[in-house]
């Protein structure tokens, strides 16, 4: 697969998505979800456990997928405080949690009619709680962050900020991140309580942190809206139009922000870009967002200060539906709640609850309150939690609630056999069927999530009803689908297959296969839809491996396992001391070189002696010498920086190629007690991997594969794609160098100048964005393929006699990998022609680019040799310019270009690495940009396109590139031009 | 083995770093002080100096009007339509960058405080360091700071520029406070560029050693550092000027190129050949410094990664274009400047 084809992939596996989404439409509540279920409403409300933190969960969404009450029936109402609960109670199985305005916690006994289990002072008055496992997170505004154990509130830890902390705790990663007052935020460990990072933003935060995945989003107080990663990192910020004062809401793709001008803005949250924005002036008033938005799948809600709630159309922003509201006095800043039936919100103007639909507006029911301000509210488990103002909390729910009802039934498969041992979830309680299939349980009334599951079948989801004794429940289990899957378990090192190998495919909903291979390693098994993991145990001298397949409703293959040497990822190394020597031989070498280097300067006849070698001779070997020391001493910095890097540190496989040396060395350090051996070991494991060629796996994309095995299939798209656009540089250079510099102050020679200038001061990407721009179109009109990759793209090959079998994984071709060679080796001069012109165009691309920079170079050396004495006097002579600039000149410089070429190879590498990144080209220099722009993404380990050691490989390779270049050159120098011989001292 | 080179530099040097063609004639004894006094100073120069005034002007008027909010990519008040984003006009004169409505033309003039700021510090610092460490070592010869000189340059010369200083500075970055994260990016930058400065100087200045009238003042007495203050580092001056626009555009190619990238990565619906970095599982992310704050480089990248399209008719070509031609002026006054200062060296040097 190349770069240019993960794209399709996805597309299809997106389409096939929606389309079993609409085949299998959800037609009734028992027998549809069973349909549907393969894929689609699994993560529905897997996500969802419990309202258990500030709106609901930590994405602030206020989104709960179980319905609440359809009518306002007390459930239990308890008064655990005499002052006011203005913060949603948050909820797990056993408790409803809630904290006053005094700092007090509660833990309420759901149970048992909300008896109070255990309460908490925490000191001044309380946040948000948040609930995560079997703790509870709360702050104070005195700065006090306290972890209580919720089975009985005893404080686990307690850290003082000094600054307010902010509504709102979020646990991320393992840590428990809060925003201050102060403009700081700060994350502790969830299980100590020890710092673990801390990142000022300048501005107050406004409101409880969201997250989701490993983002971070965090409104502060003037109005923007920062992203952070889980290790506290800026990724973007963007400013809305006006103050915010409250979290924002992130669902999906959005970020959803209410301001205190009352508008409203759906930003992306990959960029931070403006999705959609809805300004209040659209409604001719300002009326202050001081709610978090509720987001459902379909749309979000919005609470604004006059109690007018508001319904947007998610994807648009378009206005669906609002309620009039009026002012009392009284800011309306209680955030709504959501669930597939009802939109909850308190309305403190009118001191209401009321339950809306969330389609239409409509109102479903609505209570006054029996007391004062409400606080915002819950839902949990079918049940409608709120505070109050005089310190009580309400749970409203359907009508019988408190009495359990016995729930039985059986779980059997389409012909009536039973099912035993199959995991049956109903909201919070569960059970297994016994041998004859069947169920028992005691639930009150309510709505709930109903999950049926057993191995090797598709699980059932539904909704369940509960008012009443329900005894003859049916839950038909479907067999997963499955279809056939074909690979072939090589060794990674050298392609052939291996017999006798067993593949053991653990796959979703449970299933789990075995297969053995046949002959040349290959194997064929039956695997569900969706993702399955096919592993290979270690055995003999191989370790294991695993690769992930995704089966979308076809069969699929041939599935590449390759599997290497057994211990770790990263070859074999011979233990120490032996590493440990390499350094120190590289500096021995070092040394040698730069004492004979100075021995030459001085003339001494130390070191070699002076009858052994000619100057020329003993030029190379000092130059040798050093080389090697260069390559080691570069090598040694990438590593310090390397090891430096917090990915390498926390996660331990990342950039260092023995990962048990460098992290701990890393840790070591910042207890400024590192060890010395062992670091250098370390490096020396590196520099024998490195020399040796054990440059270990990596992971780009679907492919997990050695790194050699890329550096085969794509080195040579970037050497041939390097070859071409060299020689157009050097075809176009060198003509052009000696016109414009022949001539100084000639106009060729100004506008040469303007134009390099302007292309050294122009980022390379932006040119060859103009190129594309220019060229991208016309190229589609010619070849009937856009420009982009070095193979032509799969539509070409499907409407040109079909995909090649020369064409192997990772866009290979076979047999030389070239594929310009191979093109023609197969006589496939179709193929030919597309890709040579690709190849000339991206090489163009390079060659206007680098030339801007060469030329800079090298008309200087023209115009100085142009005054030379034999020049001038040639001149004198008569001689014809013509003559002096081709026939004197033009040889003159020939050993300077070759230098210029060595100085500049470094900005041509780049050069050709930005041109392959945007033309999407497989190739080294592009896959070295991913690499370091990668390289702080995704901080819990590499998940990006390539995991390993890739990127020191490569920085390998461009060390010895440049640097023998650079020796080729001096040595082609030399021998070109005697002066320089005889000069050199 | 050379890092030096450019407009009107000096002869490519040989492979131990001495110019090939010998030493050039020191007929005029005048310090180079001396000589740019009595000249009368270069049109370009002027023009140059000119530019980059006007340029500070911005800058300080960026400073006194947006003051502790320069910080911040302005937000425009009224909210526009990301979907057809309003070219230049009246009320935007460089039109309208789609990151939540940013007026490109007050991006510009907030970034240039910032721009210049880096562009003098980076170019300021490693013209200090390159010239006084350049100088030392070629006026000493082998001595410790030619050998600290020469071994740095050979390594760091190694390495494509952008590689190394993105490994430097992301080796560093995990343990600085974000206020810290960019002055840490500039040294980092430093780190790697003054020996592009030091390699000609130094060159140039193991020449200037042998002139007539070094030889003389060495004869007199004249200490090693009034040698250097005084006839020296005058006479190296020009192949360290030569580097200064190559550094320039250097510096705006890193400051652009990866915050493009980035943005590629995050860009939900990219354009069709770079989706590569859109579908797939990559979430790239900038090693540099985080730019929420404008810099040229960083409208630049953000307005090519949002305003370029295949095709002619759904370009944006505004926003791109603005930021590149001020980068590209920018970076020609400061060529003018140098490449000025270096004729009127080289006229009466007689190089």
């Amino acid at each position: 697969m190349t770069l240019a084809r993960f794209g399709p992939p996805v597309a299809v596996a997106g389409a096939l998505f929606v389309l079993l989404l609409v085949v299998f439409p959800s037609s009734g509540p028992a027998t549809g979800a069973a349909a549907a279920g393969e894929t689609a409403s699994i993560r529905s409300t897997s996500g969802f456990v419990h309202w258990s933190t500030f709106h609901g969960a930590e994405n602030r969404s206020g989104y709960s997928p179980l319905p609440g009450p359809s009518a306002p029936n007390g459930v239990w109402f308890a008064c655990p405080s005499g002052f006011p609960v203005r913060d949603a109670p948050v909820a797990d199985a056993t408790f409803v949690y809630t904290a006053d305005e005094l700092g007090t916690v509660f833990a309420l006994n759901r149970s048992n009619n909300g008896s109070t289990a255990w309460n908490r002072s925490v000191g001044s008055s309380a946040t948000q709680l948040d609930v995560s496992g079997s703790n509870v997170y709360v702050g104070s505004s005195t700065g006090d962050l306290f972890d209580l154990k919720s089975s009985n509130g005893s404080v686990g830890w307690k850290v003082s900020l000094g600054s307010p902390i902010v509504q709102g705790v979020a646990v991320v990663g393992g840590n428990v991140v809060v925003g201050t007052g102060g403009g700081s935020l700060e994350a502790f460990d969830a299980s100590t309580g020890a710092l673990a990072w801390n990142t000022s933003l300048g501005n107050a935060v406004a409101g409880a942190v969201a997250s989701e995945g490993s983002g971070l989003f965090v409104p502060t107080a003037n109005g923007t809206v920062d992203r952070l990663d889980s290790m506290g990192r800026l990724l973007w910020s963007t400013r809305v139009g006006a103050p915010v004062d409250t979290a924002v809401a992130v669902s999906g793709p959005d970020v959803f922000v209410g301001d205190l001008h009352g508008g409203l803005t759906d930003l992306w949250s990959s960029n931070g870009s403006l999705r959609w924005a809805w300004s209040s002036a659209e409604i001719g008033t300002t009326d202050a967002i001081e709610a978090t938005p509720a987001v459902d799948p379909a749309r979000v809600y919005v609470a604004a200060d006059s109690g007018s709630l508001r319904a947007y159309d998610r994807a648009n922003g378009s206005l669906e539906w609002q309620t009039p509201g009026e002012y009392t006095g009284l800011p309306n800043d209680v955030p709504p709640a959501v669930t597939p039936t009802g939109l909850y919100a308190v309305l403190n103007g009118v001191q209401e609850v009321v339950d809306l639909e969330p389609s239409t507006g409509r109102a479903i029911w609505n209570e006054t309150g029996p007391v004062f301000v409400f606080g915002a509210p819950g839902v949990d488990n079918g049940e409608l939690l709120f505070g109050t103002d005089f310190g009580c909390v309400e749970a409203l729910g359907p009508p019988g609630a408190n009495t359990p009802w016995p729930v039985s039934g059986v779980v059997e498969r389409a012909d009536g056999s039973p099912i035993p041992n199959a995991s049956i979830t109903i909201g919070t309680r569960s059970t297994s069927t016994d041998a004859r299939g069947s169920f028992s349980l005691g639930l009150r009334n309510g709505t709930y999530a109903l999950e049926a599951f057993a191995s090797g079948f598709t699980p059932l989801e539904e909704t369940l009803v509960v008012a009443g004794p329900t005894t003859n429940l049916t839950l038909v289990l479907r067999p997963l689908t499955l279809y056939p899957v074909t690979g072939q378990v090589v060794d990674g090192w050298s392609g052939s297959g291996l017999e006798g190998v067993v593949v053991d495919a653990v796959g979703p909903f449970g299933y789990d296969a075995e297969v053995t291979t046949g002959t040349a390693g290959t194997f064929t098994v039956d695997l569900p839809n969706g993702t399955t993991t096919l592993s290979v145990a270690a055995f003999g001298s191989y370790g294991g491996a695993s690769v992930p397949v995704d089966v979308l409703g076809a069969p699929l293959g041939p599935v590449r396992v390759a599997v290497g040497p057994t211990g770790s990822e990263l070859g074999n190394s011979p233990g120490w001391p032996y590493p440990l020597a390499l350094p120190v031989a590289a500096l021995a070498l070092a040394g040698a070189a730069a004492g004979l280097r100075e021995h030459d300067r001085r003339r001494g006849l130390v070191g070699l002696p002076p009858g052994l070698l000619s100057p020329f001779a003993r030029f190379v070997v000092m130059r040798l010498l050093l080389l090697v020391a260069q390559v080691v001493a570069l090598l040694a910095v990438v590593y310090l920086f390397g090891t430096l890097l917090p990915i390498a540190a926390t996660h331990g496989s990342a950039s260092v190629i023995d990962p048990s040396v460098g992290p701990s060395c890393y840790f070591r350090l910042s207890d400024l007690g590192c060890d010395l051996t062992a670091y250098a070991h370390g490096f020396g494991t590196l520099l024998i991997d490195l020399f040796e060629g054990n440059w270990g796996w990596a992971k780009f994309g679907a492919l997990h594969e050695p790194v050699t095995t890329y550096l085969q299939w794509w080195l040579p798209d970037s050497i041939q794609l390097g070859a071409i656009s060299l020689a157009i540089s050097m075809a176009v250079a060198y003509p052009l160098a000696m016109i414009a510099g022949w001539r100084r102050k000639g106009a060729f020679d100004v506008a040469s100048r303007l134009a390099s200038l302007a292309g050294l001061l122009v980022p390379s990407f932006l040119l060859t964005l103009l190129i594309l721009l220019a060229f991208g179109t016309r190229f589609l009109g010619a070849f009937g393929d856009l420009p982009f990759g070095t193979l032509p793209s799969d539509p070409w090959f499907l409407t040109h006699g079909g995909l090649r079998d020369w064409v192997g994984t990772g866009d290979s071709t076979s047999p030389t990998h070239f594929p310009l060679v191979d093109g023609a080796i197969h006589r496939d001069w179709a193929f030919e022609q597309l890709v040579a012109a690709k190849v000339l165009l991206q090489a163009g691309a390079i060659s206007v680019v680098y030339l801007t920079i060469f030329l800079r170079h090298a008309w200087s050396v023209v115009s100085h040799a142009s005054h030379e004495p034999h020049v001038q006097a040639a001149r004198a002579r008569g001689v014809p310019e013509g003559t002096l600039l081709w026939r004197h000149t033009a040889r003159r410089v020939l050993p300077y270009y070759v230098q210029t070429f060595a100085i500049t190879l470094p900005a041509f590498v780049g050069t050709q690495a930005v041109v392959e990144a945007l033309f999407n080209a497989q190739g080294i220099g592009a896959i070295m940009l991913l690499e370091i722009t990668n390289l702080t993404a995704n901080p819990p380990g590499f998940t990006g396109p390539i995991t390993g050691n890739f990127y020191q490989v490569i920085i390998f390779f461009l060390v010895l590139l440049i640097l023998v270049s650079t020796l080729l050159a001096d040595i082609i120098a030399r021998y070109l031009d005697p002066r320089l011989r005889s000069g050199a001292r | 083995m050379n890092g030096s080179g450019g407009l009107g530099s000096a002869p490519i040097s040989g492979a131990d770093g001495e110019t090939a063609d010998g030493p050039a004639s020191w007929e005029d004894e005048l310090s180079v002080r001396e000589r740019v006094r009595r000249r009368d100073v270069a049109l370009e120069v002027w023009v140059g100096l000119a530019t980059l005034g006007a340029y500070s002007l911005v800058a300080l008027y960026a400073l006194a009007r947006f003051g502790s909010d320069l910080g911040r990519l302005d937000v425009h008040s009224e909210w526009i339509d990301p979907t057809v984003p309003p070219g230049p006009s009246g009320s935007h004169p460089f039109g309208v960058l789609t990151v939540a409505g940013v007026d490109e033309f007050w991006a510009i003039v907030r970034a240039t405080p910032w721009d210049l700021a880096i562009v003098g510090s980076v170019v300021g610092a490693g013209l200090t360091i390159g010239f006084v460490l350049g100088g030392f070592a070629g006026l000493e010869n082998e001595g410790f700071v030619d050998l600290l000189v020469t071994s740095w340059s050979d390594l760091i010369v190694g390495v494509p520029p952008f590689v190394m200083v993105t490994v430097v500075y992301l080796g560093v970055q995990p343990f600085l406070a974000p206020a810290h994260q960019l002055p840490a990016f500039v040294i980092a930058y430093i780190a790697t560029a003054w020996p592009y400065y030091a390699r000609p100087v130094r060159a140039r200045a193991r020449v200037v050693r042998e002139a007539s009238f070094v030889l003389a003042a060495r004869a007199a007495g004249a200490s090693r550092s009034l040698l250097l203050r005084r006839h020296i580092l005058g006479n190296s001056l020009a192949p360290a000027l030569a580097q200064v626009p190559v550094d320039v555009g250097n510096l705006f190619f890193l400051l652009a190129a990866f915050p493009f990238l980035a943005c590629l990565g995050a860009q939900a619906n990219s354009y069709a050949g770079l989706s590569v970095y859109a579908t797939g599982p990559y979430g790239l992310v900038t090693p540099l410094p985080n730019l929420p704050f404008p810099e040229w480089g960083y409208l630049l990248a953000r307005g090519a990664c949002s305003g370029w399209s295949v095709e002619w008719s759904t370009n944006s070509w505004w926003m791109y274009a603005f930021p590149g031609i001020v980068i590209v002026v920018f970076g020609f006054a400061i060529a003018l400047v140098c490449d000025g200062i270096q004729k009127m060296l080289a006229r009466h040097s007689g190089i």
